[in-house]
């Protein structure tokens, strides 16, 4: 059997949800305490991989990517960057798709945190990064467990955004939820299963642990 | 000095509202803002601290401007170095009693941080964390908090509600001590007028967004408002003790009314001449010897 779909999955949703960690963190906090006028754009924008089909999300990353267009043209012209069918790409494409599910759990738990913890720690002359680090993020820890899982294990599941933006290209792109699909397409039931039985052995595995490491950060809280 | 003209629109239970008040705030004394509930008393120590912008108006520290709305400068929250005491406290959860005082202190002054937790009764408790303690430990943690981070402009947002009167009177005493020694400006809101007659120096009483007296305690509550000719005149004919407490029987036109020594400031003894009125607000009973 070929280790490398699931490795490269696994490899997928770990950079994603690390990188999705930096850059979702900081936004949630500013969709949480900012003022401005476009907030709820911002926040719809974020949403959209939500309810966007995948194909759709895909078709619009693909043609961004592509060659012909402003994005893909700059990255390759100027950086020699190029994100169709590179895992580079699929890092992209993933952190697009999963945003919502790093962004939202925390900018929820913000939200609800008393309005004061901040506010006394900018009266203390704090920063907004010793704020965040120190006194926030530590006092949402269950939804931070939270918005790093969903990340992972949703990264884990993609198929459509993928497809169309990696392709299947053998110990590259090929993702475990595309190999499964092309073990069905040749009838190869025996190896469909196998790849299934891991991804699901260990998502739920994931889960589980954090259902169990959620409840006692909950209680340190 | 810190003079303030603040202008800001209130949206209260009460409908919509204005606040348009001019305050002028001493150092090294305790100002009282006093009223009724949702005049806008917390909107104003948070104007002052930078919380909220204001809609119109110029607050200053001195010749700083923090705040002008014309000139559309605001100063950085940070840069006013500001101690509040919240009415929820705002102590972080995550850390104990005191690594929430140290986080307060940039130069992590040890002994300092020890006398207010001494002072103040949470020197036993000081590895717990906020939640494990009662409301009074919380709030009395939340004002060493602010004091030992030595701030300019200290405000004080209803401080005393979960106190008992002993620990009332040293927390407040500590807190003039803080104002006087440090030269500090402190901004007391509060509907306790026991507090009010032991710590503040100079009363605003806001109605309706408007400042409708000022002055001292006498000026506000007895000769300048209409207080004076809403209270009464009587004598305390005893004082008593009830289930543990001392009651003082104030005799009022044959009448006998009885207090809880408590809820009044001051000491009174048998014989004294008081005149007491039901002072605005949170209807606080006024008691002062004439």
């Amino acid at each position: 059997m070929d280790w490398s779909p699931i490795l490269i999955t696994f490899k997928l949703a770990l950079i994603t949800t690390l990188a999705l960690f930096v850059v979702g963190v900081p936004l949630a906090y500013w969709l949480s305490y900012g003022k401005f006028k476009m907030k709820p754009a911002v926040e719809a924008l974020v949403t959209m991989p939500l309810v966007l089909p995948p194909s759709v999300l895909g078709f619009y990353l693909l043609v961004a990517f592509g060659p012909k267009y402003f994005l893909g043209n700059f990255l390759s012209e100027y950086l020699n960057i190029n994100l169709l069918f590179t895992f580079e790409g699929l890092i992209v494409a993933s952190m697009i798709y999963s945003l919502p599910f790093m962004v939202q759990p925390i900018q929820s738990a913000l939200e609800n945190l008393p309005k004061s913890l901040q506010e006394s720690s900018q009266l203390l002359g704090k920063s907004n990064f010793t704020t965040l680090i120190k006194v926030l993020l530590p006092n949402i820890k269950a939804s931070v467990l939270t918005s790093l899982v969903l990340t992972f294990t949703h990264t884990v599941g993609e198929f459509g955004v993928v497809l169309m933006i990696g392709g299947s290209i053998p110990g590259e792109t090929k993702l475990a939820s595309i190999a499964i699909y092309e073990e069905v397409e040749a009838m190869n039931y025996g190896a469909a299963h196998t790849y299934s039985f891991i991804l699901f052995a260990i998502s739920f595995t994931i889960l589980l642990l954090v259902y169990s490491l959620n409840k006692k950060a909950i209680r340190v809280i | 000095m810190i003079t303030a003209g603040l202008h800001k629109e209130l949206y209260t239970a009460n409908g919509k509202g204005v606040l348009n008040v001019d305050l002028t705030l001493h150092k090294g004394a305790v100002t009282s803002l006093y009223g009724a509930s949702g005049v806008g008393k917390t909107m104003m120590l948070r104007m002052l601290a930078g919380l909220e912008i204001p809609d119109g108006g110029v607050i200053k520290y001195e010749d700083e401007t923090w705040f002008d709305a014309e000139q559309k400068c605001n100063l950085a929250i940070a840069r006013r170095r500001v101690g509040f005491v919240f009415q929820d406290y705002g102590l972080f959860p995550n850390m104990s009693i005191e690594e929430n005082l140290r986080f307060a202190v940039p130069d992590k002054d040890v002994a300092l941080i020890q006398y207010y937790l001494e002072v103040f009764g949470l020197a036993s408790l000081k590895h717990r964390r906020a939640m494990e303690l009662s409301g009074g430990q919380k709030q009395r943690a939340a004002i060493a908090r602010a004091l030992v981070f030595k701030p300019g402009l200290l405000l004080l947002d209803e401080p005393f509600t979960a106190q008992d009167k002993m620990m009332r009177d040293v927390v407040g005493q500590e807190i003039l001590k803080f104002t006087k020694e440090h030269n500090a400006v402190t901004v007391l809101v509060t509907h306790d007028m026991g507090a009010i007659f032991q710590m503040a120096t100079y009363i605003y009483s806001i109605r309706d967004g408007l400042v409708a007296a000022e002055g001292s305690v006498e000026d506000v509550f007895l000769e300048g408002s209409s207080q004076r000719r809403n209270g009464v005149h009587g004598t305390v004919a005893d004082i008593v003790e009830r289930a543990g407490r001392e009651a003082l029987l104030i005799l009022i036109n044959d009448q006998v009314l009885e207090l809880w020594k408590d809820d009044v400031a001051g000491e009174f003894e048998r014989g004294d001449d008081v005149y007491l009125a039901i002072t605005p607000g949170n209807a606080g009973i006024l008691l002062q010897k004439i």
